[in-house]
């Protein structure tokens, strides 16, 4: 085991107790004025009070929502630069994010998105699955980092250029609002539905980007060295890929696209984890859950008529901290 | 033993214009050698290291004792063959200990305390401990070769193959890497190790395997293959290795006279 300096070791069990924490006063935000530590007693005891109810389906769904995603957007992007060794690749490289947005467009286009709150997710996670199906094919079998790349972003273009086509043709202007609002990523009016369906994906995601988190190790040493060392094979590349899938098209397909998330965090977290790419996937989770709380609280404390939508907080967010990743690390890259 | 059988790799495709990189190489290398592969540019010594490491395609057989390397699942063949290459560049800023930690990969499975031990130990025989708690981006490139060194003995395999793994190294570092790997080679490993220094290759390696053009030109005792003509025909150097004092020198004159 390596040494764990111990600020290090510090800062992540600061991680680990500000989620707990932040979580209780995220739900404290909101326009009824009641208690949280009540209310969730309430829920949890089968009462029907109003404050059990709002606590209960309202802003514990939200919370844990925001727990989920961020945890596998941050997770994703961690496992996207170790495969691809490149700081600068999140899962939305992947085409992930476009297709589940094509895929959530789609639905909106035709006005279902009301009928079954279960089609919008579904349709946005296959459009997530089919668009990793088609980078991964289009890269070939045992895909390098430069080609995974480079048909990712033939993919992508292809997808925003279905998605502007969408746009264009918008039945309505109504219609054209719900995607827009949907592109921009939320969690508010999201419940146990959205959770039920994006958590056993999300879940199921990690466990199998988990399996092959000896890859990310071997491959930060390169591809030919990766094969050497007896884990660049395959179906740990298939697991990693579908892994990413799964979680981060989950997360889309219940809470649109969130920018910056699966960029940003791993660069936070790295130092902690000494750079190693496979603890990175495990501390990157967390770090995303707890940024995406944050982002989240601030959607709720600004309040306003027009809800701020939280893919904008994490774009003003991600944005300078980008910027200030280029010039700070110049001469590096 | 390890027993190349008319190894050919062949670049191009179906209508493409064919070329060469290795045409029928066939060598048996006995057990506990270290074994110099030489050559000039171009000869063709990486992608023969390539090709028994198995990241190189090509035809015909490359056998380790009694399996055949190319067929063998890569995590099992992981365990049977360690491989250096010629440039690998770390992509993260990972501490050295971690990075000779990664050569334990194919025995994730194992006691810690067993892993820690032979990560330490290749790390002292590398002189690179006192380096352990550097970040691999603030290390010269003869320190990191030095780390990638030790990454390749903390391996338990019995074969070992490295892409001059000296080339980057001080005359002292050049001296101690191939002490070292000639111990690994007496201690019962066997070492294809491609090597440019042929003074060096001429001390220390017990067979010496000439390439030239992709065809293998030669193999056996360093005072067989460097010989005035090897030199002249394949290196196109007028020299001759001179022994002085019980240590070989490589007396260069010149470019060879046509």
């Amino acid at each position: 085991m390596p040494q764990v300096p111990a600020a290090n070791f510090l800062a992540r069990c600061l991680m680990l107790a500000a989620i707990p924490i932040v979580m209780l006063v995220a739900m404290q935000l909101g326009d009824a004025d009641i208690s949280v530590w009540e209310g969730l007693l309430g829920f949890v005891s089968g009462d029907t009070s109003a404050q059990a109810m709002i606590v209960g389906e309202v802003r514990l769904p939200r919370v844990l929502l925001a727990l989920f995603v961020g945890a596998a957007l941050g997770a994703g992007g961690a496992a996207m630069q170790g495969l691809l060794r490149n700081p600068l690749a999140e899962p939305a490289l992947l085409g992930v994010s476009s297709g589940a947005a094509l895929g959530a467009i789609l639905m909106l286009y035709h006005g279902l998105a009301w009928q079954a709150g279960f089609w919008l997710p579904a349709s946005a996670m296959l459009g997530a699955l089919l668009a990793v199906l088609l980078v991964w094919g289009l890269a070939g079998r045992k895909a390098t980092g430069q080609s995974l790349i480079l048909s990712g972003v033939a993919i992508n273009a292809l997808l925003s250029a279905a998605m502007a086509l969408a746009l264009n043709y918008a039945p309505s202007p109504f219609a054209m609002q719900e995607i827009i609002f949907w592109l921009l990523g939320s969690l508010s009016n999201r419940g146990w539905d959205q959770l039920a369906f994006a958590v056993p994906a999300i879940l199921l995601g990690w466990a199998l980007i988990w399996s092959g988190r000896h890859l990310l190790t071997g491959l930060s040493l390169g591809e030919d060295s990766a094969t050497t060392l007896g884990v660049y094979r395959t179906p740990v590349l298939a697991a990693i890929l579908l892994g990413l899938a799964l979680s981060v098209g989950a997360a889309v397909a219940v809470a649109g696209t969130i920018g910056f998330v699966g960029l940003v965090v791993p660069h936070l977290v790295r130092p902690l984890v000494n750079s190693q790419p496979a603890p990175l996937v495990l501390w990157s989770g967390i770090g995303g859950a707890l940024l995406l709380l944050l982002a989240d609280m601030a959607v709720q404390a600004l309040g306003g008529q027009q809800e701020l939508r939280i893919g904008a907080v994490t774009a003003l967010v991600g944005g300078p901290f980008f910027l200030w990743l280029i010039l700070s690390g110049r001469g590096r890259f | 033993m390890l027993k190349m059988q008319n190894l050919s790799v062949q670049l191009g495709g179906l209508l493409q214009r064919k070329a060469k990189l290795l045409e029928d190489i066939s060598c048996e290398i006995a057990q506990r050698q270290l074994v110099g592969v030489i050559g000039p540019n171009g000869a063709g010594k990486s992608t023969l290291l390539k090709s028994v490491a198995g990241i190189q395609a090509f035809t015909g057989s490359v056998r380790f004792f009694d399996k055949d390397l190319a067929k063998l699942p890569v995590a099992a063949r992981a365990r049977q063959l360690a491989y250096l290459p010629q440039a690998e560049v770390p992509a993260w800023q990972l501490s050295v200990r971690d990075l000779v930690s990664i050569g334990r990969l194919p025995w994730r499975g194992e006691a810690e305390d067993k892993s820690v031990a032979r990560v330490a130990a290749a790390m002292d025989k590398t002189d690179s401990a006192a380096l352990a708690e550097r970040t691999v981006d603030t290390l010269s490139g003869g320190e990191l070769k030095r780390v990638q060194v030790a990454r390749l003995l903390a391996s338990s395999a019995p074969l070992l193959v490295a892409d001059e793994p000296i080339a980057a190294l001080d005359l002292a570092h050049q001296w101690q890497v191939m002490e070292l790997l000639r111990r690994e080679a007496r201690a019962g490993r066997t070492l294809l190790v491609a090597i440019h220094d042929l003074a060096l290759a001429a001390r220390f390696c017990d067979r010496l395997l000439l390439l030239d053009r992709g065809r293998l030109h030669g193999f056996g005792t360093p005072q067989q293959i460097l010989n005035e003509e090897n030199l002249a025909n394949v290196f196109g150097v007028d020299a001759a290795l001179r022994n002085i004092d019980g240590v070989p020198v490589l007396m260069h004159r010149g470019l060879r006279s046509v």
